[in-house]
């Protein structure tokens, strides 16, 4: 699948340039964040800007990355569409996540 | 309004269903239509994924999607040709609670599959499951305006 990256000396930032994070991309999702933050080791930012639809199996898969973080750096979450609150929202994965509304509020987060 | 779809047994189709069925259900003046197409990935995912084709079947036989609005209430009919769903997947569409972490420590407790039936029954007021001949059915109604 394909990806933005952008890095600097306290996080990487991963975005995925697909518009749909279901069933079909999901494990290819999960294996090249743990394949590009294994070489990053540091705070993982990751813009869902691009990102309208997702699914359960888009869901298990940032949740699998969540879980990869929290030995390396943490993960943050930005630029969340209205479909993808929702999805987090029902399964109160939005208690869990570091969910931020822009990219901006994201960075100023990890400044403080 | 009623839409009847034919899908192959393939992952690749759940994006196009999605969106060709938002795009005729726009057409009806339903105003949220994104947990329909959330339902329709979870429902196909899980037939496509999960199900069991009979193995006396000389085809590979392709899903069949139902979709009836009437009024303000929506049903979604998945139907596949297979062996019989046992009665815990049945009862997995009810029943399944994932419980979320007590602390910020357990985290790695959180599972990272399963999370579609919670998300079905969360979105449905009513879920059925039905054997019609060799035919596994399954029934999820909404309330589109809840949903809006």
């Amino acid at each position: 699948m394909n990806w933005e990256v952008e890095e600097n000396t306290a996080y990487v930032v991963l975005k995925p340039l697909e518009g749909r994070l279901d069933s079909a991309l999901a494990p290819k999702f999960r294996a090249d964040v743990a394949e590009l933050t294994e070489k990053a080791k540091k705070t993982l930012v990751l813009d869902l800007d691009n990102v309208e639809f997702m699914d359960s199996s888009g869901l298990g898969a940032v949740v699998g990355c969540y879980k990869l973080m929290q030995s390396i750096g943490g993960m943050h979450v930005c630029n969340v569409g209205p479909q993808v609150k929702d999805i987090f929202r029902l399964t109160h994965m939005d208690r869990i996540f570091e969910v931020n509304d822009s990219f901006d509020d994201c960075v100023e987060k990890l400044a403080a | 309004m009623k839409i009847r779809l034919s899908i192959e047994r393939d992952l690749e189709q759940i994006g196009p269903v999605g969106e060709c069925l938002k795009q005729l259900c726009s057409l009806g003046d339903y105003p949220e239509m994104a947990r329909v197409e959330l339902l329709v990935s979870e429902l196909l995912t899980n037939v496509i994924k999960h199900s069991v084709p009979d193995e006396n079947s000389q085809h590979e036989f392709p899903v069949g999607l139902t979709v009836v609005a009437d009024g303000d209430n929506l049903t979604l009919s998945v139907s596949e040709i297979g062996k019989p769903m046992s009665c815990d997947v049945v009862k997995s569409y009810t029943d399944t609670q994932i419980e979320m972490p007590a602390s910020e420590g357990d985290v790695f407790e959180l599972p990272e599959s399963g999370w579609g039936v919670q998300l079905i029954k969360s979105i449905c007021n009513d879920i059925s499951y039905e054997r019609l001949d060799d035919s596994n059915v399954l029934h999820l109604c909404f309330d589109l305006k809840a949903a809006a």
